[in-house]
């Protein structure tokens, strides 16, 4: 007779955050049960070895690769007064470290202190030093290749596998940024240049972002996932589309609502402790349904900060062709796909800029990749504009700024007024905008990629200053249910719990009260991991 | 724990599964007489030139050899708004006489066309997209073409090797 599996929490997500959750805890003995709203991807079908012209004979047979990425109309959500909102999420094992970028960088104690120092909006919980052993644990265990460059914004790290060299073009911005005082270091990126954990070393096939074959770069469905199975403390139930958090009479959280992907029939279980990890977003809408009469704006959120304070980054593209590449033989430059350089935010000396926060520059896609798409650029057509695209395609530079978007109450999402899901839950609407304070950073950061531009006598594809990408592209969501100290103006402590509910945790980018300047992913799984070490502490202790 | 497979192990029998895939493909844009599904045979006819005319042959092939046009024909089942800019186009071109002209005045043609504003700019910058589009997608265009060389298996990257580049 098979064993009842009696959980002691419910863990609610399998990307980065649930998945390091959910391998954490069962290693330490939790018996953990994973509600993921998605199935399974398989590597066996992933479209990694396909070329342009294989991949469209292969759709106009019918055929079509994992659809990863959630379809609007499959799942909608709204934005407010025509400022669309360009919302990714990946249901499914793993979630979106399935196709993420990758990149892997620490936070400093720059970034740290910064809202204390400039006074916009609170103070993170905690500093560099109570996060960098978890900074350390996650690069040993997901596999960091990069230099061993330590920047004031950017720290090193001992656990680095080494990074791949860069391709030419990334030599020539090196070079020329370093010309002009502007420090150029190693990409940072959780792809495995070494056989790591059972895995191996990364084949260079430049196919990362449709899924990889060899699961060479970190991922939590290949990574964490299937060793927290292995443990025997992990039940994991797919398809299952979470509603609501349910509350008990002594408003502590009791169990979860869910429903089935597939037939749509409603079910809960009980729970003695809820950790959500559902995604920036996602989580801060299951937590904004999650009403009851002692939470009737949501569970935990009786400061009225959940779903305010929406924050992370805009970025734009700048392209162009290096001279000292025009004409040459073309090299494979896939690498481990994106880029291996970065630009970390820096300091001018003597300078004191106009505005709160920063940007960072990642470079990818310099070099021959097959978008061709900077043809439709170049003028004329015939003879000359054919060997005008052959000349210019080995020479191609990227340059892809991202900018800190600042906290604010104003740019908030709502379940209030929606429309309702397939499930009848009220979808989530984002109201968000920039101010001025963003246009600045952009518009120094336009410098930047001129001043680089022009020291390498580049020739620029056409752009227009201060243009930027849809909002929400940077995919790097945060503050919706933010951690700080003071309960009247976040939601959680420092260890991700909430103020109000004791037994009900939110452990992904959601509980960041500040976006930076960077890619989080890192510091999700840290801060998830640090969290999740504490929840098991306070279990030993019957705490929560 | 399962035994881990070798890297080497991992990459032979991807090596073998690709290989295996490619075999068994039809071969691509078989050349046999396409009949085209969202155009004309006088617009397709029309088309073909044009796509040569934005991107002839040299050394490699243009784009009508590389199958741009039957790959731009095919894209407009899916693709209402584009269909009806090309079409116009077209007939806009062949009001302007091209089918009857020689090379060279097609080419001044076209010319004007892509510096002229409204309908007949953009119907060349569509036209112009669409075959680069087309064409750089395919074997001959990116490959080729290009000398593109990726989506494959190495043991190490080597990055950039030239000396006055370091």
């Amino acid at each position: 007779m098979a064993q009842e599996f009696e959980h002691d929490v419910v863990v609610i997500g399998s990307g980065a955050a649930g998945g390091i959750t959910a391998w954490n805890l069962t290693r330490k003995g939790v018996k953990v049960l994973l509600l993921e709203a998605g199935g399974r991807f398989f590597r066996g079908d992933f479209w990694t070895h396909v070329s342009p012209w294989q991949a469209r004979e292969r759709r106009s047979r019918g055929e079509q690769p994992p659809q990863f990425v959630l379809d609007r109309n499959d799942q909608p959500y709204e934005w407010a007064d025509g400022r669309f909102y360009d919302w990714w999420r990946v249901w499914g094992v793993g979630g979106k470290t399935n196709i993420w970028g990758r990149v892997s960088l620490r936070y400093s104690d720059l970034n740290f202190d910064e809202p204390a120092k400039d006074g916009w909006e609170i103070d993170w919980p905690f500093r560099y030093k109570d996060i960098a052993p978890y900074y350390d644990n996650v690069d040993k265990l997901i596999g960091v290749c990069a230099d061993d460059s330590n920047e004031p914004w950017l720290p090193g790290s001992e656990f680095h596998m080494p990074p791949p060299r860069p391709r030419c073009g990334e030599m020539l911005i090196r070079k020329a940024a370093a010309r002009r005082g502007i420090k150029v270091v190693s990409g940072r990126r959780a792809v495995l240049t070494r056989d790591h954990r059972g895995f191996a070393a990364c084949h260079y096939c430049g196919a990362c972002g449709r899924g990889c074959d060899t699961a060479s770069f970190f991922n939590s469905a290949d990574h964490l996932i299937p060793f927290a199975e292995k443990t025997g403390n992990l039940k994991i139930i797919e398809n299952a589309v979470v509603g609501r958090v349910l509350v008990n009479d002594e408003g502590l959280a009791s169990g979860v609502q869910y429903f089935d992907r597939q037939t749509g029939a409603e079910r809960t279980v009980a729970a003695k402790r809820v950790i959500v990890a559902a995604s920036c977003l996602d989580s801060t809408r299951i937590l904004l349904n999650s009403k009851s009469r002692q939470y009737p704006n949501g569970i935990g959120n009786g400061s009225g900060v959940i779903g305010k304070y929406l924050c992370d980054q805009v970025r734009f593209h700048v392209r162009a062709f290096a001279p000292e590449l025009m004409g040459r033989p073309s090299t494979n430059d896939d690498g481990i796909s994106g880029a291996h350089i970065y630009l970390p935010r820096f300091d001018r000396p003597g300078r004191k800029n106009d505005y709160l926060r920063g940007f960072g520059v990642q470079l990818w896609n310099t070099g021959c990749h097959t978008d061709t798409s900077y043809a439709k650029q170049l003028q004329g057509f015939g003879l000359d504009f054919k060997k005008s695209v052959k000349q210019r395609y080995p020479a191609m530079l990227q340059f892809h700024p991202y900018a800190e978007v600042l906290p604010r109450a104003s740019n908030f999402v709502t379940v209030e007024g929606t429309q309702k899901d397939r499930y009848g839950l009220p979808v989530l609407r984002i109201d968000y905008n920039i101010g001025d304070n963003e246009h600045k950073i952009v518009a120094d950061a336009y410098d930047t990629v001129e001043e680089i531009l022009h020291e390498m006598k580049a020739e620029a594809l056409p752009y227009t200053r201060g243009d930027i990408d849809f909002f929400g592209a940077a995919i790097h969501e945060h503050g919706t249910c933010r951690m700080g100290r003071d309960p009247k103006r976040s939601a959680l402590n420092g260890h991700c719990q909430m103020h109000e509910v004791k037994n009900l945790f939110v452990v992904d980018g959601s509980a960041f009260p500040t976006a930076t300047e960077k890619n989080p992913t890192l510091t999700i799984l840290a801060v998830a991991w640090r969290a999740s070490d504490f929840i098991a502490e306070q279990m030993k202790r019957s705490d929560v | 724990m399962a035994e881990q497979p070798t890297r080497r192990a991992v990459l032979v029998q991807i090596a073998a599964a690709t290989a295996a895939t490619t075999a068994l493909s039809p071969p691509s844009l078989q050349a046999q007489v396409y009949t085209p599904q969202n155009l004309s045979a006088a617009q397709y006819q029309m088309l073909t030139a044009l796509v040569d005319l934005i991107i002839p042959p040299s050394d490699t092939p243009g784009a009508a050899a590389a199958g741009a046009d039957q790959l731009i024909d095919e894209s407009l089942t899916r693709a209402q708004q584009r269909r009806t800019t090309l079409t116009a186009g077209l007939e806009m071109l062949e009001k302007d006489g091209f089918s009857g002209l020689d090379q060279a005045a097609r080419v001044n043609l076209l010319t004007q066309y892509s510096e002229a504003a409204g309908e007949r700019g953009e119907f060349f910058q569509l036209l112009k997209d669409m075959t680069v589009d087309a064409y750089y997608s395919t074997e001959i265009g990116l490959a080729q073409e290009l000398g593109y060389q990726g989506n494959t298996y190495l043991r190490e990257f080597p990055g950039c090797q030239h000396e006055e580049h370091q």
